[in-house]
Formats: structure tokens, sequence, C-alpha cells
């Protein structure tokens, strides 16, 4: 637990979620639902809001560990959650290959039938619906996705 | 510590149909528990399915593609897949990827097994 100091007043605990993820799959994901439960109860976070910021994590970490991190020597996989007025700031960072999931993943078409539909691009997609905005970025060695959603009032 | 990976299918025969019941969450750690399930009853040849996903809190796209291929399966297989009993996260990912509209969901399982 950290505490800072406010200017004299009382110490307030520090909000916000920084962690440093395992890139193994089950550890990862396993630490995202502590680590989104734990954000969830500070900011009192209520509805829907929860398990949708859970799963558009999920679909990134995921991608990470299963795509991005594979053959990296030293891989980190970074997450960190803070609220900004009425908006969730979440941001996943790895340092794999530069890849822009928003660019570069096929798009689903949901208008296509049972037979037509490929089965790839589900998961960006959703990170893109369920998120208010979701940018990516390449700083130096490191992916960053940052994605924003909306606190219910 | 949240069980990230907890996932079981339990399963009922009922009116010359097979129900899978998911219990848990469904993520990319587990998928292949669902996957697993379904299959066996395609070898079985038992092509009419009921996913009934009462007991499902949580699906990610991993478990999403599961279902889809699930579906087109048992379809080419002359069978069908249904689902009924949809939380308000699944029913939400349904909608938004479509999934409501491909794939036969009601809203209870007496429903489901008189879609089949």
């Amino acid at each position: 637990m950290y505490y800072r100091c406010m200017g004299g007043r009382d110490t307030e605990k520090e909000r916000g979620i920084d962690v440093l993820l395992r890139p193994e799959l089950n550890t990862a994901l396993t630490a995202l639902a502590d680590a989104v439960e734990e954000f969830a109860a500070q900011e009192s976070l209520s509805g829907a809001l929860p398990i949708n910021l859970n799963l558009v994590l999920d679909e990134l970490i995921t991608n990470s560990v299963s795509y991005a991190l594979t053959n990296v020597a030293d891989p980190v996989l970074r997450l960190r959650l803070r609220r900004d007025g009425d908006m969730v700031v979440a941001e996943v960072e790895d340092n794999g290959a530069a890849f822009d999931p928003f660019k570069e993943a096929p798009k689903p078409d949901i208008e296509q039938g049972l037979d037509e539909r490929p089965i790839g691009g589900l998961g960006v997609f959703l990170v893109m619906q369920l998120s208010e905005t979701a940018h990516y970025e390449r700083d130096g060695d490191t992916n960053r996705i940052i994605l924003q959603m909306r606190m219910e009032s | 510590m949240a069980n990230q990976s907890s996932l079981t299918v339990p399963s009922t025969e009922q009116d010359d149909a097979v129900v899978l019941c998911p219990t848990g969450r469904v993520d990319g750690t587990n998928v292949t528990i669902l996957q697993g399930a379904v299959r066996e009853r395609l070898e079985a040849g038992q092509v009419r399915l009921v996913f009934d996903m009462v007991d499902l809190h949580y699906i990610s796209s991993a478990g999403l593609r599961v279902l889809l291929m699930a579906a087109r399966d048992l379809q080419a297989q002359g069978g069908k897949a249904v689902f009924c009993n949809l939380s308000e996260q699944i029913r939400q990912v349904f909608e938004i990827t479509g999934f409501d509209k491909i794939l036969a969901v009601h809203g209870n399982r007496e429903d489901a097994l008189a879609a089949l």
C-alpha cells in the first residue's frame, strides 16, 4: 500500500493501478481480474463497466501474450488503470514487435451469415465497440494502447 | 484471488437433444474445455445441442469463436445449436458482434428446445 502527502492535509491512499503482469495467459488474466476488482472498488464502478473493462483488457492482454510477446527474450507486459473525470483510462503496454491492432487486425463483417463469418478479429472489434476512445502508439520498443471508457452517472 | 480459469460444462440429455451448461467464465485459458465438450457430442453423432448459458457469467472473443464454430459444425452435420438464458454481458457481446443474428438465441430452455 502506498501513501502520499497531500499538502499538509491527511494522507490519502494512492489511487489507480499500475502492475507488471507475467506474460503467461492464465497468470496474466487472473492478475487482470484482480486488478479490475481492486480498481472497481477504489472508484466505486457500477453497472456493466467492471465486466466490460475486464473484457476489453482481456482481449488486449490475450493478444499480447499469445502473439506480440511469444518471441521476445525479456517480455514486459504492463497494465495501468486510472480515473480521469468521468472516464476510466486503461493502458496496456508490451515490448513486442510494433503492431497497431486498430489498423492491422482484420475487421469482422458482422452482417455476414453463419457460414461466411470469418472467425478472427472479434476481440479487437469488441475493444473498439466497448471503448469511448481507443488509441495505439509506438514509444521506443513499446506498444501502448490507451483506452477510455465512460463511467455511468 | 479470482479463479480466472474456472469453467465446467455439465450436460444433460433432454427431449432427444443434449443440453450443455457452460458454468463459470470462458476465456482464452479454458476455451479448449468448451471446445472438447462440443467435439465429444459431435463425435457421438449428437448434433442437436442447446447451450444453456444460465450459469455462464463471462465470455471473451475466444469463447465466441468456439460457439461460432460449434454452430457451423453442427449445421454441417445436419444438426443445430440453439442458445438460451444469456446474461446481460453475454447478450451485449452477442449484439455487438452480430451473433444474435446468426445464432439461434432464445429466452429460456423450453423455447430453445422447441426451436431445435
